[in-house]
């Protein structure tokens, strides 16, 4: 009986989901519902680092898979796409205040454009880490209908300290529990507007700022089984203080069933995963799959693959630096009839010791 | 051990549920429905004659549709060369506009020649404050602005980027009219009727004022509604001074040599 209404549970989420797929914001990705993306590896995996541990010299999304890691590890790294000249200006006047600016470079722009960029330092003992980002930012913008220009964007720049732990259940050694604290100040402009509108009220156009304290849960159960597998799920974006403009609670629930088969004398990390955002309403694209494999501790391989995103990507060590190249491949839907792919590299320098 | 496994995938399956729950906020689009979201597609597309044809034959039905006139007249401008530069040298024009009674002279009293005379370096000035704008000057593309106008007009009183917008066509189809409607006749001595042009000059002043009150209605900033107020009613003044019998009891209906700020506005004597 139970197992039946599961059935028509999924069943009905899914043709309601699928039914009522809106539009909104001219299908920018909405960075504020997005996990932080640290490392090459993370921006490939995207949501998927919520389920996959995290490699050798990389940091594990969900503080649940710190329970078991053993790794004495401070890192510091930067990465940032093909658009990193204009983000940084994009940074400079959201620190300014001037939105308006933003806008105008925008619409100069005309095709959608979306750009991501990071900076980071770590430190990592065993079960716990602590870590700041003196930079994160994102930009993606969009113009529709020339003749009456409809104009959606979200730009923002933020910094953020950090800190996760993992425990192992006391009385289940393969259940591990884990929490993260995050406090951001965030500088930011998202609005979707007629550019008309704004120039009769220029006040619409208007930097806002965030001060945020997040916490974060996890939960991994790793299976006795000789492919690793194991389910683990995450809670993020859940404010405990908020303060500043333009604030929305929108928790985000991740959830993914990870396995590391044996590959090439190996093995290959891989997840399925679904991101439970609420701005991607097309439910299949919720869905995606990734992978990693690592060469011993110099280097590692990634993937991800989902209805609307996929990239790949590759990071190395040598010595104390890091380095890695991705591309990384995005649907943008304005709406029902049109598709915009939106390609770009991604470039990340570090070092760690 | 078994229960907390279970406890585990229970809490898991919960937790999949509410964020398959959690799309609950979806914020529309600005274009509104699945109707005008595909005509503002199309526009994009170029092809303006289907959305028109859509956006028709909603207005038809929902005469008091703004939105659906709004983007109907945007797909007849579209169609008429309308782009979004366009609109970055509208928004230049109205950065300017809190000086923009720095360029007209100030009031004296005169006769209806005098009158005439400050209408046309009114007009004149107000031209070169819209410097900008284009004026459509294949025949097609002006029927489209004027059609895009008429579309707009019927949406009744609009506020915001809407009156703004109908600014907009509004000093298209004032510069259309001004460089390619009929002009009164002037002879080769500079001479014409009076009442002529005092039909004419006031038809202009009346789109002039017409525009004044879309651009007023368009802010929200106080101060800039204002000063459209006080243009509105300095026209308004104008205007009333103009008037064709007024100009006939003082002038006859004889032709009557121009002066030169007429005869710049009126183009060469012929």
């Amino acid at each position: 009986m139970k197992k039946r209404f599961a059935v028509f549970l999924a069943a009905f989420s899914t043709w309601f989901f699928l039914g009522n797929r809106t539009y909104a914001f001219q299908g920018l990705p909405n960075f504020s519902g997005e996990f932080p993306q640290t490392t090459i590896t993370d921006f490939v995996l995207g949501p998927v680092c919520l389920s996959l541990p995290g490699g050798p010299f990389d940091l594990s999304c969900n503080p649940a898979f710190l329970a078991t890691e053993e790794k004495k590890q401070f890192r510091m790294a930067g990465a940032a796409n093909d658009h990193v000249a204009q983000l940084n200006d994009s940074r400079m006047k959201l620190r300014a205040g001037d939105a308006t600016s933003i806008v105008s470079a925008s619409i100069e722009a005309r095709e959608p454009k979306v750009a991501r960029a990071s900076s980071l330092l770590w430190y990592q003992r065993d079960w716990w880490a602590l870590g700041f980002s003196p930079f994160r930012g994102g930009l993606a913008t969009s113009v529709r209908n020339p003749a009456y220009p409809e104009v959606a964007a979200h730009v923002y720049a933020e910094n953020e300290v950090f800190g996760k732990v993992g425990f192992i259940h006391r009385d289940d050694p393969n259940l591990h529990i884990g929490l993260q604290l995050r406090y951001v100040q965030r500088d930011f402009f998202r609005r979707e507007f007629d550019l008309l509108d704004a120039l009769g009220n220029p006040s619409i156009l208007k930097v806002e700022k965030q001060n945020l304290l997040y916490v974060e849960p996890g939960v991994s159960y790793s299976f006795d089984s000789k492919w690793q597998s194991a389910v683990s799920a995450s809670i993020t974006q859940i404010p405990v203080y908020h303060d500043g403009d333009g604030f929305e609670f929108k928790p985000v629930v991740d959830v993914g069933f990870s396995s590391a088969p044996p590959f090439f004398g190996r093995r290959l990390r891989t997840s399925t995963h679904y991101n439970g955002s609420p701005d991607q309403t097309d439910i299949l694209a919720r869905f995606r799959w990734g992978a990693v494999y690592d060469i011993d501790h110099k280097a590692s391989v990634a993937a991800m693959l989902g209805k609307s995103d996929f990239s790949v990507g590759a990071s190395g060590r040598y010595d104390s630096i890091v380095f890695g190249l991705a591309w990384k491949s995005e649907e943008i839907k304005p709406d029902k009839w049109q598709t915009v792919r939106i390609s770009t590299f991604i470039l990340e320098g570090g070092l760690a010791f | 051990m078994g229960r907390i496994r279970s406890g585990v995938c229970y809490a898991i399956l919960i937790v999949a549920v509410w964020g398959l729950g959690a799309c609950d906020s979806k914020p529309e689009p600005v274009a509104g429905d699945e109707e005008i979201a595909r005509a503002s597609f199309l526009i994009e597309q170029k092809q303006y004659s289907e959305a028109i044809y859509i956006l028709s034959e909603r207005t038809r039905y929902n005469r008091g549709d703004k939105r659906a006139r709004i983007i109907l007249a945007s797909a007849y401008a579209a169609r008429a060369g309308v782009s979004l530069s366009t609109y970055v040298n509208f928004a230049g024009e109205l950065a300017k506009w809190g000086e923009i009674d720095r360029i007209l002279p100030g009031e004296d009293d005169g006769d209806s020649l005098q009158a005439m005379v400050k209408a046309a370096v009114r007009v004149q000035l107000m031209l070169r404050a819209f410097d900008s704008i284009p004026a459509p000057s294949r025949l097609a593309a002006m029927e489209d602005i004027r059609e895009a106008l008429a579309a707009i007009e019927q949406a009744g009183e609009l506020t915001g980027g809407p009156s703004l917008y109908r600014a907009l066509l509004r000093i298209m189809v004032f510069k259309q009219d001004l460089f390619v409607s009929n002009r009164p006749q002037i002879d080769r001595a500079c001479r014409a009727y009076p009442r002529e042009i005092a039909k004419w000059l006031k038809n202009f002043l009346i789109s002039l004022e017409a525009i004044f009150i879309d651009v007023g209605n368009g802010f929200t900033e106080p101060s800039l509604r204002l000063k459209a107020a006080e243009m509105t009613n300095k026209l308004k003044e104008i205007i009333k001074d103009i008037e064709p019998s007024k100009v006939i009891y003082e002038f006859g209906n004889e032709p009557i040599a121009l002066p030169p700020a007429l005869t710049m506005l009126l183009g060469p004597c012929r």
